[in-house]
């Protein structure tokens, strides 16, 4: 009778330890997906916006697209009228490919080593990548603009960009809004943080009056003799 | 004899609460589960649904775009020559812009994570944007034109964010593998990328490198719509 309950009582201690140890599994499998679960919801919304308001534009763009055409088919649009709305397009245009010197409220960020080790080109292209991600409009590393194909590399103790050498410290200029281009930088655990662990300084300053020059016009910097128009 | 019976009480209590607790995790996860997949799948769908109707718009405004070109050079083949010197400038601005689709000879590098392993941090098996930033690096350093990440073109504001498992480009998330197309000397474009840093440390870690030349490979231009306008607003040219 004694050994029976025993038994019993062993039996039971056991199953309810299982029960435990699985209850405690489920539960923080399921937190794990929930937590992943929301996530994805999350970037869903994010991209689902950004699409909807591009299509926006786009829609936008394509009327008043429709509505020139129809100006030029009629003729309502003097010669004058198209030469000028060309021109303004080119202007743009060479603003945006960085052919033009520009002005404009931004942000000047001073980069040198405190220690022993060089600043590495890593360092130079995460700040970049930051204020890319910030919608930055011009940017320049020691004035030399950064375009679509502009390197960035460490040789020795300098930095080749735009096939020039560049030393120490190295002065990062952007335009866009200085706020926002600050805090991107000076996020907790953000770029500063990380520099910093390496030794590396950054100092950062808001101007109104940023000034970056126009892209070295000498036919080494932008170059498209290799690309062929698709048809 | 009653301290046993009183053992028995306590742990057929506990053995209750545990057993009422379970089934109630498990009944609250699979409510949970439900509601998370279907708004996950109806905003996939209603996503698929924008970036479609997106691609329909871009078509369409191409298309009136060329119309537009070609309206104009009617009119300057009848009158005015300058127009059609306004237009092949606007034209060549535009391709060093990346907003038309150019083609040209050069590489072609596809990158995948690595297979996974359970000794290694996860976190050393996966594409890095840093990876990604340093390979275009690369490839620039080495003469490239013109470059796109799983057709994505690469324009000079174009950023990298790593974002989890996946990789935000332009405006886009792309999950791997990662297909990175160059326009340049392929020779110089293949030598510098197999020399380099970033693709023997990733080869280090097994992830999938493939490299290779190719010729008529093309890039299409940047799909982010944004007026031109926009994307300048804040620069004030300075004459010199």
């Amino acid at each position: 009778m004694k050994l029976f309950r025993d038994a019993a009582i062993t039996v039971v201690c056991l199953l309810l330890g299982i029960i435990l140890s699985v209850q405690y599994r489920s539960v923080k499998i399921n937190n794990t997906v929930a937590v992943y679960e929301q996530q994805r919801v999350n970037d869903l919304i994010t991209d689902l916006l950004r699409e909807q308001e591009n299509n926006e534009q786009l829609q936008k763009r394509i009327d008043d697209l429709q509505k020139d055409l129809e100006n030029l088919r009629t003729g309502t649009n003097s010669e004058n009228e198209t030469i000028q709305e060309l021109r303004k397009d080119i202007e743009e245009l060479e603003i945006l490919a960085g052919l033009k010197t520009v002005k404009g409220a931004g942000i000047i960020v001073t980069i040198d080593s405190m220690g022993l080790s060089p600043v590495d080109d890593s360092h130079i292209l995460t700040v970049l990548n930051e204020l890319k991600a910030t919608d930055v409009q011009a940017l320049a590393v020691n004035d030399e603009r950064i375009i679509a194909t502009t390197e960035v590399r460490r040789a020795g103790s300098y930095m080749m960009v735009n096939g020039r050498k560049l030393l120490p410290p190295y002065i990062i200029k952007a335009i866009a809004d200085p706020e926002k281009l600050e805090n991107s930088l000076t996020i907790m655990a953000g770029v500063v943080d990380t520099l910093k662990y390496y030794d590396i300084k950054v100092d950062i300053k808001q101007d109104e009056n940023v000034i970056i020059p126009a892209v070295r016009d000498d036919g080494t910097v932008l170059r498209y003799d290799l690309l062929e128009p698709v048809h | 004899m009653r301290e046993s019976k009183g053992i028995l009480f306590v742990t057929f209590v506990l053995l209750g609460m545990v057993l009422a607790m379970q089934s109630r995790t498990i009944l609250l996860a699979k409510q949970q589960n439900v509601v998370g997949q279907t708004s996950v799948q109806s905003l996939s769908a209603e996503l698929e649904h924008e970036k479609n109707e997106g691609l329909r718009l871009q078509e369409e405004l191409h298309k009136l775009e060329e119309r537009e070109a070609e309206i104009m050079r009617q009119i300057s083949n009848e009158g005015n020559p300058m127009i059609n010197e306004l237009l092949n400038k606007r034209h060549l601005l535009q391709t060093i812009n990346g907003f038309t689709d150019v083609e040209g000879s050069g590489v072609i590098i596809t990158l995948d994570d690595a297979p996974a392993r359970n000794e290694m941090d996860p976190s050393q098996l996966i594409i890095h944007d840093s990876d990604i930033i340093n390979i275009l690096n690369e490839l620039r350093a080495a003469g490239a034109q013109a470059f796109a990440i799983n057709d994505e073109r690469i324009i000079a504001t174009s950023k990298q964010l790593c974002a989890g498992p996946t990789i935000l480009i332009n405006r886009n998330r792309y999950p791997v593998p990662y297909v990175v197309k160059a326009i340049g000397d392929p020779d110089e474009l293949f030598n510098a990328l197999e020399q380099s840093e970033v693709v023997t440390i990733m080869r280090i870690y097994d992830i999938q490198v493939s490299i290779r030349k190719e010729s008529d490979i093309v890039i299409p231009r940047y799909r982010a719509y944004k007026n031109t306008e926009s994307m300048i607003s804040g620069l004030e040219v300075v004459e010199k």
